[in-house]
């Protein structure tokens, strides 16, 4: 004999294979379809996947590029900083002899 | 008029043909899709998508393929590929909410109900149903699609998934096996 357990998740799978779907606007849909048809090919607005994909990588590619950019500069300004003070020391030893 | 009559009229852009085509086949692909997503808005995209797709590659039908399993054929990769951009769009939105506005979060695709009563009770189960088939390989979601949503025998689903009819019945054993497993956990967590 099934348990409650097993008994709801029969319920489920059969739910699963028989989901109950209406049709509700047809005729909406079939005039969006001619809409799009009619639009040059090339300009609608459905992307596929391997599009979005592509300006994902591009969008990531840009990002660390720029990370890359900031880090340098960072870097590079530190180091200039550190040039100075020993300039200045040197200047300070000079001056005391 | 015949299926391919219709079509090779469509491929000469014949409307009124695409129209008595659509008539005919929109349940299917509306079936179909429905199967993936369990809700009407992703459901009736793929019928466009689809049907733009019958439209443009009318004049591309081997005469000597079968019409529907060729139309299965696209509303499963059209399914697919929605499912795989749905599922980049969630990752992309995490990522970029830790960046930019919260808000700029995705909707969830997840039907929402307001109903009361059975209608309340159906859609409860229908979001539970997806969240479970969300988990499935797609192959295994395509199979169980195919041959429990829309009760295409074993030929006709291999033939449409371009597999054998062995394999084909493996993998619906796996999709059955998950979808138990995933919605026996689902019971676990509601009870608790």
């Amino acid at each position: 004999m099934k348990n409650e357990k097993e008994v709801w998740v029969e319920r489920m799978m059969e739910y699963a294979a028989k989901p109950s779907s209406s049709t509700r606007s047809k005729e909406k849909v079939f005039h969006t379809i001619l809409d799009i048809l009619e639009r040059p090919e090339g300009t609608n607005n459905i992307i596929s996947f391997s599009q979005f994909r592509l300006v994902g990588i591009a969008a990531l590619i840009i990002l660390a590029l720029n990370i890359g950019v900031i880090g340098f500069t960072i870097v590079s300004n530190n180091d200039k900083a550190e040039s100075k003070s020993a300039y200045g020391l040197h200047e300070y030893n000079l001056d005391l002899y | 008029m015949s299926d391919r009559e219709l079509l090779e009229k469509i491929s000469a852009g014949d409307k009124k043909s695409f129209g008595a085509f659509y008539d005919k086949f929109q349940s299917q692909v509306y079936r179909t899709a429905f199967g993936y997503f369990h809700n009407n808005s992703d459901a009736e995209e793929i019928v466009q998508d689809v049907f733009v797709e019958v439209f443009r590659s009318a004049g591309k039908f081997k005469n000597n393929s079968n019409l529907s399993t060729w139309l299965y054929r696209i509303t499963v990769n059209k399914s697919l590929d929605r499912i795989r951009f749905q599922k980049s769009a969630k990752r992309f939105s995490f990522f970029s909410a830790i960046f930019f506005d919260e808000d700029n979060g995705l909707k969830d695709n997840i039907p929402d109900s307001t109903d009361h009563g059975i209608e309340a009770d159906k859609k409860e189960s229908e979001k539970i149903i997806f969240r479970a088939m969300d988990k499935l390989a797609e192959n295994q979601r395509t199979a169980f699609v195919l041959t429990q949503v829309e009760d295409l025998s074993g030929n006709e689903a291999a033939e449409i998934m371009g597999t054998t009819a062995k394999a084909l019945e493996s993998l619906i054993q796996r999709a059955k096996a998950n979808l138990r497993k995933e919605l026996g956990e689902m019971y676990n967590t509601r009870r608790k």
